[in-house]
């Protein structure tokens, strides 16, 4: 048993045929050992602290069975399922999710870049179109003073 | 990120070029109102003059 309780080691969960991992924070030697026994796909184990303790063959007492099942629970890692009449722990959603892929950095800055795009070729239209508006108001005002001039 | 950089490049091109454009648009909107304005004011006024001449 190591003295490093202090600081947060991390448990490599690896799913079956599959190379993702997700890390999980463990503080606990003991909280380490139910995440382990619990990382096979489908695995459950007893709720009750004293069903554990006998399930991971530990001498550690039972209270402190129970203080790292209600860590991992109040953490999120583990959830509590309960089959029948019997509580069970399962390694919760979060534990499985796979980390996410990495997204490229720069795609917010490209997206805000062809959105810029798309309302400037808006603005663009909308002129283009006053323009012609514009455009044959000038005819239609050229054309009475032509007849203005034109009959005097 | 092998067509990163120059289609971002390409974008940035195409938004300097519609900018331009806009603000030559803006420009020619502007000129052509001021025409219309000022022909229109000035067929107004020749018509009131017209009507109310002695």
């Amino acid at each position: 048993m190591s003295d490093s309780d202090d600081k947060p080691r991390h448990l490599r969960l690896v799913r079956s045929g599959e190379a993702a991992a997700a890390a999980i924070p463990v503080h606990d030697a003991l909280a380490e050992r139910i995440l382990g026994a619990l990382t096979g796909e489908g695995e459950l184990l007893p709720a009750d602290p004293a069903l554990l303790r006998a399930a991971l063959g530990t001498d550690a007492p039972t209270a402190k069975v129970a203080t790292a099942v209600d860590t991992l629970l109040a953490e999120g890692v583990v959830r509590r399922l309960v089959v029948g009449r019997e509580p069970h722990l399962a390694l919760s959603v979060r534990a499985r999710e796979l980390p996410a892929p990495s997204k490229p950095a720069d795609s917010d800055a490209d997206f805000d870049l062809e959105v810029a795009v798309d309302v400037e070729h808006e603005r663009v239209m909308l002129y283009r179109v006053l323009l012609v508006l514009l455009a044959l108001g000038l005819v239609a005002l050229a054309r009475e003073w032509l007849l203005i001039l034109l009959t005097h | 990120m092998t067509d990163g950089p120059p289609r971002r490049q390409d974008s940035r091109r195409t938004l300097l070029v519609l900018q331009r454009e806009v603000r030559r648009a803006r420009v020619a909107c502007l000129v052509f109102l001021l025409v219309d304005l000022a022909l229109g004011a000035a067929l107004l006024w020749h018509h009131t003059m017209e009507r109310f001449a002695p």
